[in-house]
């Protein structure tokens, strides 16, 4: 009977696990660098050809006038590939998201050159689909839905989430649409956050008239205990007040 | 024995509606193409309004003009589409419940491609 009762829980296991297993996380940090650093990998290589969404995030202390460029190299099915993202010396984090392909048993690495001020942070993340042994599933995610509004929320704000005890590295995906229409009004979404650094951080998508949606994709580094927060605002004066109906959706992957 | 199993169940339940059962993953492969193809679907139909990020990405050799487009309709009946003039994109996507969300491909192929369409969608 324990036999017949293991056999029945290890079955129910089978049948409901591999949905929770499809999602790898990619992660690798490089904190209060005061030099740059040659090639080094950020996962370790597949076993067979895969597919990742890859985001970097480049950051430096105010104050600090460093013009660092971060180098992400991999292998792909043609051959090597490459992809830049560099901070200037205005002291605004840098973010990028892009897909990869990576070449089974090849090396995916970052590398840094440029000049350092005091210091810099480097954070690389990223989602492997069905790349089974080059990270872990330990995802979470966060969602924030304002569906069928017909207000700006100016000037109040609406949390999508409150980051844990430590500073974190997120991936954001934001929409807002409205309906295609004759009129002018155009409704704004801005996207509120604290980085490490307590600098606030503003990303912002208007709708368009025509119904096209309005999309954004980027990482964030969110100081520990802030919360990410959004507001909505028309475009012209005034800011708040009654609006088309719009759409707004902003989904959150935590790494 | 029957309670037992009953009690395995619901606790397996609870620890999968605890886990980040929100997070799917969408992934279509077009392995060696040698030719353009018509709007395909790239995943099942959502039975409700979902979010997405989608990620697209095309090998070809030197002298293929080969162009991915996305389509799909948003949650106020729009088609939208996303074009990968690139070769590779990452995107946003609000798909209408019931709606498909497809992939096609136009231009000169020199040789073969591959397509690679991944996503994740996200429920609350």
């Amino acid at each position: 009977m324990r036999s017949l009762h293991s056999l029945a829980v290890v079955s129910l296991l089978a049948v409901a696990l591999p949905a929770q297993a499809e999602l790898t996380r990619v992660a690798k940090d490089f904190l209060n660098r005061t030099k740059v650093f040659s090639a080094t990998p950020i996962m370790t290589a597949p076993t067979s050809d895969g597919s990742y969404v890859i985001s970097m995030f480049l950051n430096q202390p105010p104050k600090s006038k460093g013009a660092v460029v971060a180098t992400l190299r991999w292998t792909n099915e043609q051959g090597a590939q490459s992809r830049i993202l560099s901070i200037q010396d205005n002291n605004l984090p840098q973010g990028t998201v892009f897909p990869i392909r990576v070449a089974a048993h090849t090396r995916v690495t970052v590398e840094t050159s440029g000049t350092v001020g005091a210091s810099y942070d480097l954070f690389v993340r990223g989602v492997g689909f069905w790349v089974p042994g080059t990270g872990n599933s330990s995802l979470s995610d966060y969602h924030k839905n304002l569906l069928q509004w017909t207000n700006a929320t100016y000037p109040n704000r609406q949390t999508v989430f409150t980051a844990p005890a430590t500073d974190k590295s997120y991936l954001l995906r934001v929409n807002i649409n409205e309906p295609a229409n004759t009129g002018t009004d155009i409704m704004c979404l801005s996207i509120l956050s604290t980085d490490e650094y307590s600098r606030s951080l503003t990303n912002t998508a208007c709708a368009n008239l025509d119904g096209a949606p309005a999309m954004m994709e980027f990482p964030l580094r969110v100081k520990a205990g802030t919360a990410v927060q959004l507001i909505t605002f028309h475009a012209g004066l005034p800011m708040w007040g009654g609006s088309p109906t719009y759409n707004v959706t902003v989904d959150v992957i935590g790494f | 024995m029957l309670r037992k199993l009953l009690i395995s169940f619901l606790a397996i339940l609870a620890l999968l509606a605890t886990a980040s059962a929100s997070l799917t993953e969408v992934r279509q492969d077009f392995l060696n193409q040698t030719a353009t193809f018509p709007a395909t679907n790239v995943m099942t139909s959502p039975s409700a309004d979902g979010s997405y990020l989608i990620t697209v990405y095309l090998d070809q050799p030197a002298g293929g003009t080969v162009v991915a487009f996305v389509a799909w309709t948003d949650e106020n009946g729009a088609p939208q589409q996303y074009q990968a003039f690139d070769g590779s994109g990452v995107f946003a996507v609000r798909l209408q419940a019931g709606t498909a969300l497809t992939v096609a491909t136009s231009g000169t192929v020199q040789g073969s491609y591959n397509l690679f369409v991944d996503g994740v969608g996200f429920w609350n």
